[in-house]
């Protein structure tokens, strides 16, 4: 046997074994659903760890409230921070207005609060305006147009 | 033939014309004339009212401060706003013949003088059509259940007619409405309304007339 084919011979037996090691060292990507997985369990871990101070704070807020003498308010539910739909902040409590019964037009008839001045629109000076003016332009079409020809002066005309 | 025709239709619609203004004015005419002679008897009513009053206190019979009237129509009190010359009998309720007649006191509130707040209101083309020319500081006299109040204006603005403008109030407060702009034809759009306070208080007018006589 040559050298040259116990050469080839070498290269055979060993190009698996060095394939075999690049495969090795392959990294594969990152398994994105294991992480979120793990990513939930530690939030989760979190959340409730959160809550449960929130709810000790909360409870010993009512523990002072009671030593103090006061009366305990009623503690809202904490919610859950790893529910997907996050419950909206709420509103702050708008002050005070008072309530105004629904009015209607007939509303005018007595006083209470929140009414509306009476009605006291008078429609009398449009019809006295307007009664003028109409009688000033009938008044005036009947003095521009003549009399009618009466049919006797015609007939003298005529002759 | 035709210019007859034409001269016979411009006859025809000129006394159209002439029928319906002569109704409106008319209509218009009647209608102030009705409320100035309701003015007449309420002032009428007033003063034997009061007189009655002055009576039945010289007998001791009645108190000084009797039940609220609350007969729609009825006068009672008196208004006096020196600056604008109004002297009126303000007559009970707010309706179409008492405004015709009188400023119309709102049922329900307070009459001038009494905790509370009276409101008084009025036409604009009748006894409050010089209110324009009211400024603050300017004096209102009125007179009800036998007593004599005089009052200082200290509020004066323009409303919405359908805004809700009148409260009642803890203390006397006078309030007096009527329709804004003064001068308009139509049914005006807003409100003028303006308050008092009272500055000084008199019991029994006819003596405090009496006195200053």
């Amino acid at each position: 046997m040559s050298h040259r084919r116990l050469l080839v011979l070498a290269l055979i037996a060993g190009l698996p074994g060095f394939a075999g090691a690049q495969f090795t060292t392959f990294i594969p990507p990152q398994h994105k659903v294991a992480d979120s997985i793990k990513a939930a369990v530690v939030a989760q871990q979190k959340a409730q760890t959160d809550t449960s101070i929130q709810t000790q704070l909360a409870n010993m807020k009512t523990w002072v409230d009671s030593a103090a003498g006061l009366v305990p308010t009623p503690t809202t539910a904490v919610p859950d921070s790893t529910n997907v739909v996050v419950p909206p902040m709420p509103a702050p409590a708008p002050a005070p207005v008072p309530t105004l019964p629904p009015q209607t037009p007939a509303d005018s008839v007595a006083m209470r609060n929140g009414v509306r001045a009476p009605a006291t629109a008078s429609v009398l000076p449009l019809l006295l305006l307007l009664g003028g003016l109409s009688l000033a332009t009938g008044v005036t079409l009947l003095r521009a147009a003549p009399a009618p020809t009466r049919p006797a002066n015609r007939g003298r005309d005529g002759a | 033939m035709a210019r007859n025709a034409g001269v016979s239709s411009r006859r025809l619609i000129g006394a159209g014309l002439a029928l319906a203004g002569g109704v409106l004015v008319t209509f218009a005419g009647v209608r102030y004339a009705v409320g100035t002679v309701r003015a007449d008897e309420a002032r009428s009513a007033w003063e034997a009212q009061q007189a009655q009053a002055a009576v039945d206190r010289a007998r001791s019979l009645v108190a000084d401060r009797g039940p609220a009237p609350s007969v729609a129509g009825a006068p009672v009190a008196r208004i006096m706003i020196p600056r604008i010359d109004l002297d009126a009998i303000v007559l009970e309720g707010v309706s179409d013949d008492e405004l015709n007649a009188g400023p119309g006191h709102f049922p329900g509130s307070a009459l001038p003088g009494d905790p509370g707040n009276a409101v008084i209101s009025a036409h604009r083309d009748r006894h409050f059509s010089h209110f324009d020319e009211l400024s603050l500081g300017d004096t209102v006299v009125t007179e009800a259940r036998g007593q004599r109040n005089v009052w200082v204006i200290v509020s004066r603005r323009v409303v919405d007619k359908d805004s809700r403008a009148l409260f009642r109030t803890a203390d006397a407060t006078l309030t007096l409405t009527t329709c804004w702009p003064i001068r308009y034809f139509g049914p005006a759009p807003d409100r003028l309304i303006i308050t008092a306070k009272p500055v000084a208080t008199h019991a029994h007018p006819q003596a405090v007339a009496l006195r200053t006589d």
